[in-house]
């Protein structure tokens, strides 16, 4: 190649990468706004847990079934008081949904597990539908999110 | 404005009895220097969001948008983060040198805007020799850059300051013989008649009146960012191989300096393109613009060009890889150089058989 060649080669080459840059400029960027947005989740995410606390009998079968012994249950049939999980211990495996006879107790779609303030404890008491984090399905509405969307 | 506060002095009796006369002058000087260096402060905070804007843009990521209306503001929440930083002073480092080297760079890119035109009657000193004074004082920058490379005491530094010499005194031959294409045209150093020959339609800039112009606009700005140390001339500061080049031992304060030394110096040829070959505040069509309106529409329309060569340089940054050191030598002396050469001749030439017009 010769020196003009060359001139004409180094200007032909910048203008392909230019306009390759060009066109990634108009691109519609690919972040999520983390607070604000959410990521999507396919449907079957096992992410918190979603409870349906006037169904549960209290059979205990999910407590049993848990390999790392996280989930508490208070209360007669029908009438819990108290079904707490421990999300330090929890590993979101599933397995407490499949024994459940009454199909009271699912996994959710929310991944979220930060909050804006320091908090006390990890256990998250479903039927008051509060816990230590701003997850909106548990502390912000008791209650509000618990019933399984489909 | 140096001249209109010096001028109340002559005008107000009760000043010339009660004052000192050289006080007049020398408050004309500090506030045109304050504003002058507010603006360009200011501004080059604003190009580094520009920067990190477009860069994400073209990475499709979004860039910052938290700190302030679409993160205009970021640059103060850095500035803030750097203030608060430790200022470290490597032990084996020449103290005394170490610490001066970056305000001469701070003040090389900075007293360059001395002679800018920024609008219409917007010139902190209306000099004659105005270009040739900014390419000059211009190159003290690479005196602070030695002082810091070499003072450092580090291998990446001194290996960053020897490149960066080098290309900096080799890129302003291309720079200056460029830009003479509208000197030798024009016929005067001074900025303000430069783009006062410029006004009427857009044709008139200089880059359309003459191929020999066309040609330096490219050269110049090409030189201009090997000048700067942008990429893909940016081997002096290759982050891959080298850290950050002659700043890589500088803290806090001291590396906000250095930045905005840079980023000053990105505005400054931005406005120098747009001054001396685009028109400066003229718009492209025949307006009077010495008036109040005028000057106000003149001095936006500079800035936005210079924020157009602005873009450019960031997009050319965020596309192209880094040059070989020879390569830059080759390109420098053997393309650029040779060229703008003729660019000049070319220009004599036109001067020589239309009589400069």
């Amino acid at each position: 190649m010769g020196y003009l060649g060359r001139i004409w080669h180094g200007v032909a080459t910048t203008a392909v990468g230019m306009k390759l840059t060009w066109r990634h400029f108009f691109t519609k960027p690919t972040t999520i706004q983390y607070p604000e947005e959410g990521a999507y989740f396919s449907p079957y995410e096992r992410g918190l847990h979603e409870f349906e606390p006037d169904k549960c009998i209290s059979c205990q079968l999910c407590a049993k079934a848990c390999p790392v012994d996280c989930i508490e249950i208070v209360g007669p049939k029908l009438a819990v008081t108290k079904y707490e999980i421990d999300y330090a211990k929890c590993l979101f495996c599933g397995l407490c949904v499949d024994p459940c006879p009454v199909d009271c107790i699912h996994m959710g779609q929310q991944y979220d597990l930060t909050s804006f303030e320091r908090v006390e404890g990890t256990k998250i008491d479903f039927v008051k539908g509060e816990g230590p984090w701003r997850t909106a399905r548990t502390s912000a509405a008791p209650g509000a999110g618990l019933q399984r969307e489909v | 404005m140096k001249d209109y506060i010096d001028g109340l002095w002559s005008k107000h009796a009760f000043l010339q009895d009660n004052l000192p006369v050289g006080l007049g002058y020398t408050t004309g000087i500090l506030l045109a220097c304050t504003a002058v260096l507010l603006l360009v402060s200011l501004f080059a905070g604003e190009i580094v969001w520009m920067e990190r804007r477009i860069a994400g843009r073209i990475q499709a990521r979004i860039g910052p948008n938290r700190v302030g209306p679409q993160g205009l503001l970021q640059f103060l929440a850095d500035g803030l983060k750097l203030m608060a930083k430790e200022d470290i002073i490597p032990s084996g480092a020449d103290r005394m040198v170490f610490l001066i080297a970056p305000y001469i760079v701070f003040a090389g890119a900075f007293a360059a805007f001395a002679a800018m035109p920024f609008g219409y009657g917007l010139v902190p000193a209306d000099m004659n020799f105005g270009l040739f004074f900014m390419l000059s004082i211009s190159s003290i920058e690479v005196v602070g850059v030695i002082m810091a490379g070499w003072a450092s005491n580090s291998k990446w530094s001194i290996l960053g300051t020897m490149r960066e010499v080098a290309q900096m005194i080799s890129y302003e031959m291309p720079l200056a013989i460029s830009s003479l294409t509208v000197v030798v045209l024009a016929g005067t150093l001074n900025l303000t008649d430069i783009v006062q020959q410029q006004s009427g339609w857009i044709w008139s800039w200089w880059v359309f009146r003459s191929p020999a112009t066309f040609v330096g606009f490219f050269i110049f700005f090409t030189a201009a960012l090997a000048a700067l140390k942008r990429a893909p001339f940016d081997l002096p500061e290759a982050e891959s191989e080298l850290v950050a080049g002659f700043h890589t031992e500088y803290t806090g304060f001291r590396f906000a300096i250095f930045f905005l030394a840079e980023y000053a110096g990105m505005f400054f040829f931005a406005l120098l393109t747009s001054v001396l070959f685009f028109g400066g505040w003229h718009i492209g069509v025949p307006i009077d613009l010495s008036t109040g309106f005028g000057r106000a529409l003149g001095f936006l329309v500079l800035f936005g060009k210079s924020a157009a060569f602005l873009s450019i340089m960031i997009w050319i940054r965020w596309s192209l890889p880094r040059y070989r050191v020879d390569k830059v030598m080759y390109l420098c002396y053997k393309v650029l150089l040779p060229w703008s050469v003729v660019a000049v001749v070319v220009a004599a030439l036109q001067v020589l058989i239309t009589g400069g017009r």
